[in-house]
């Protein structure tokens, strides 16, 4: 994988990630802390927990190919990094959550997590579907060059 | 350098033989030219006899142990080539690199599905399933869809 795919599959994994983060803070909020009003800097907070997400994305990444087992461990590596985080930061800024809450945080997370990779999946499905359909193309068009 | 022809009966019994004091840079160019010129090549097969076959029967070529075997639909070969090698060679009849031990034939290819991080299945018309690495996935779709990437 070249750096610009590298880029542009991290740039699409952010773009993912930041509106479920987005869609999750809202269903959280709607549900647990309807009263309260947010600031403007709060738009922020999604994009900044998307672009750690992706930094801490890192781990997954490797020059040699992995495993499907090193993968999985993997991942689940970065989702444990970004539950930390998500509670950590939550933590700093005073945000003290009931168990419930915490829980419910804490799949809603993990749900935004594999949604991310689900989305990717389905995006790679599309891209194999396109080169199945030239995969025909090109093997008849070879095979009529060979003839020639 | 001499050079002579000797018409024999058996197609079976075609040979290029280089008779030389020392295996010079230009023995080893010479014959890297004879062997990327056939589209016949030969190995031994599962019952330890030395066969020959179509570059176009092979389906993939495998890396194993410091040894590379061709996969055809009756038989596996194993080849007195390096992986590196047969990925040069055989470029032009459609064969490519899809990970680091397997270089597939992209005529036998059926189809592609993905797989986890990145990566992709490629599913060969015997039915044999192979792994397309990330790093390799990117160049075969640019053989095959040209400035169409998906």
């Amino acid at each position: 994988m070249n750096q610009k795919s590298k880029l542009s599959e991290i740039i699409v994994s952010f773009c993912i990630s930041t509106t479920c983060i987005i869609l999750l803070q809202g269903i959280m909020g709607m549900l647990f802390f309807p009263d309260e009003l947010l600031p403007y800097d709060a738009f922020f907070t999604a994009p900044v927990f998307g672009a750690l997400s992706e930094l801490f994305g890192l781990v997954t990444w490797s020059k040699r190919e992995l495993s499907v087992k090193e993968v999985i461990v993997r991942r689940l590596i970065h989702l444990l990094l970004i539950e930390g985080m998500v509670f950590g930061l939550n933590y700093l800024a005073g945000n003290i959550f009931t168990p419930m809450v915490s829980v419910i945080l804490a799949v809603g997370v993990a749900v935004v997590f594999v949604t991310v990779y689900f989305v990717l999946w389905l995006l790679d499905r599309k891209s194999a579907k396109l080169f199945n359909q030239q995969l025909k193309q090109f093997q008849e068009m070879e095979k009529k060059k060979e003839m020639w | 350098m001499r050079v002579s022809i000797r018409k024999i009966a058996n197609k079976q019994d075609e040979q290029v033989l280089i008779e030389c004091v020392e295996e010079t840079a230009e023995i080893k160019e010479i014959e890297a030219y004879i062997r990327s010129k056939g589209t016949e090549i030969s190995g031994i097969g599962t019952e330890r006899i030395m066969k020959q076959f179509h570059l176009t029967d092979v389906y993939y070529f495998e890396a194993l142990d410091e040894k590379v075997f061709a996969y055809t639909l009756e038989d596996v070969y194993e080849i007195k080539m390096r992986l590196y090698e047969v990925e040069e060679m055989y470029a032009k009849y459609h064969f490519v690199r899809c990970s680091k031990s397997v270089v597939m034939n992209l005529m036998l290819l059926d189809s592609i599905s993905p797989a986890l991080n990145g990566r992709f299945f490629a599913h060969m018309k015997n039915g044999e399933k192979l792994m397309i690495s990330r790093q390799y996935a990117q160049q075969i779709k640019q053989i095959v869809m040209g400035g169409n990437l998906g």
